[in-house]
């Protein structure tokens, strides 16, 4: 089961970290920070319920992504933004007052503690399966679309005028992200599931300004300082979601510092 | 007449919360071997009505039509395919590390189907539009190293190696020196001729190039046309 776990992480951190770049790169931060919380959402509710942990998730997550996606391109950033901070609020509180609602003894449950700080015990068998065909179906889409997201990353409305859907390209991806959050959220924590979106792409654009490059540093990135922090936190014996977030984050910032020293060192010689 | 390749029916267009139209009743209509200007002061609606022209913006009534589709239609996507466009803001973050080659062949890649490559002839069509844009010596250069004109060369070029039936161009000479007008004013009027395209260009400054070759030159004011001097179609 440990190896189970182990390659969960590393696929999931880098379905995750791939998925985070192109969110990044497309402008739908804020639709994936809203989504992630109603996730959790939909995760705190099945708890309480008993039920499974993905419909309910998988049905509020998709629902906000898809109809945030649909207002996309017809409404400003800063109205979108807006709606997604308004969208985080509600959820987020939902999901306390779920979790607040169940039974005291129920938050030491790996089903509750997963959803607040993460748990390894939540990969299941199912759920390692659908991380793995939920990564195999998007990296193939990645490699079929690769020259059509490029065209967008570079310039949405250029993209536009040249005839690609960009709605449709921006749907799919939020689609995928939605999924990818419901399967990762107990795995990793519904608070910080989110960081592992973010932090892999500001690292690839700290360490290359080449955007072919980005992708793939993101994907390892990702891949691989998800199951370290996993490690970690087993040594550690500190909470996995935590663990990671605080990981990715520091690495990040240790990144960031010495591309920092090395840009003034090289200045200097 | 030739068939029409843009067509605007008694349109008006509005952007979001402002209640005074961008675009008041225009009716428009553009043959194909047409090589039209459409020139008026800052904020007349010029760049408005090359994006309502293509499906950017929706009007809110009347009726646009781009190579005969509505640009309402979800069809629309099958007419951009082949259009082209140079959009007025195309200057990259001195960080854009797309190369040369690479932002002129997206727009091939962008229309082909998935898994496609370049061929041999995109290849040949790349190297020959960048030679005649002069910018064969930057194809591996990072888009962003560029001076504002050489990216304005380079958007041209992925306008134009596309071939389209259909080019919109808006401000294509804000960046490029004087002496180069010219050139590239006598190059889109080839291209229009010889491929029997339309070409619609916006410009603030109508070079004496220009005004030579443009078979009409439609002027704007407060969003609304008011002169057409020449033939559209």
């Amino acid at each position: 089961m440990l190896e189970i776990i182990f390659i969960s992480l590393v696929i999931g951190g880098l379905m995750l970290a791939l998925l985070g770049y192109y969110i990044s790169k497309l402008g739908l931060s804020t639709i994936a920070f809203s989504a992630a919380h109603a996730a959790l959402a939909g995760a705190a509710i099945s708890s309480i319920l008993n039920s499974d942990p993905y419909t309910l998730p998988a049905i509020l997550t998709l629902f906000l992504g898809l109809i945030l996606g649909v207002i996309l391109p017809r409404t400003s950033i800063e109205v979108l933004n807006n709606l997604s901070m308004m969208f985080f609020s509600l959820f987020n509180s939902i999901a306390l007052i779920a979790i607040y609602l169940s039974n005291v003894v129920v938050l030491s449950t790996t089903r509750v503690g997963g959803l607040l700080w993460g748990s390894p015990l939540a990969v299941t068998i199912d759920r390692f399966v659908y991380i793995m065909i939920l990564t195999c179906v998007f990296i193939t889409y990645l490699m079929l679309t690769r020259s059509k997201l490029d065209a967008i990353v570079f310039d949405k409305k250029l993209a536009e005028a040249e005839g690609i859907n960009v709605q449709f390209y921006s749907i799919v991806i939020i689609t995928f992200m939605c999924i990818a959050l419901v399967l990762m959220l107990e795995v990793i924590g519904g608070f910080l599931v989110f960081s592992l979106l973010y932090v892999p792409y500001i690292v690839s654009i700290i360490v290359t300004s080449r955007a072919d490059i980005q992708l793939v540093i993101a994907g390892l990135f990702g891949a691989i300082i998800t199951p370290l922090g996993a490690f970690l936190s087993l040594i550690l014996d500190t909470p996995i979601g935590s663990t990671i977030a605080l990981i990715v984050s520091l690495s990040a910032i240790i990144i960031y510092i010495t591309k920092k020293i090395h840009g003034v060192l090289k200045n200097f010689i | 007449m030739g068939s029409l390749r843009i067509e605007l029916k008694n349109v008006y267009v509005t952007y979001q919360d402002i209640e005074r139209p961008a675009l008041k009743k225009i009716n428009l209509h553009v043959g194909e071997n047409r090589l039209v200007v459409i020139t008026g002061p800052n904020g007349s609606g010029k760049t408005t009505l090359l994006e309502t022209c293509l499906g950017l913006l929706k009007p809110f009534k009347g009726l646009v039509k781009l190579l005969g589709i509505p640009t309402t239609s979800r069809r629309i996507y099958v007419a951009r395919r082949q259009c082209s466009y140079l959009p007025q803001n195309f200057m990259r973050s001195p960080y854009e590390s797309y190369t040369v080659k690479q932002v002129i062949a997206m727009s091939l890649l962008s229309i082909k189907s998935s898994l496609s490559t370049l061929t041999p002839d995109d290849l040949c069509r790349i190297r020959t539009v960048v030679k005649l844009l002069g910018i064969e010596n930057l194809l591996s250069e990072p888009i962003g190293k560029l001076s504002g004109g050489q990216q304005q060369r380079v958007f041209l070029a992925r306008a134009l190696v596309r071939e389209p039936l259909v080019l919109f161009l808006d401000e294509p000479f804000s960046s490029i020196d004087p002496e180069s007008r010219e050139h590239i004013t006598l190059l889109i009027n080839e291209y229009t001729r010889e491929k029997n395209a339309t070409t619609l260009i916006v410009s603030h400054i109508i070079n004496k190039e220009l005004s030579r070759v443009a078979d009409a030159v439609v002027t704007m004011s407060n969003g609304e046309l008011v002169d057409v001097v020449g033939n559209l179609y």
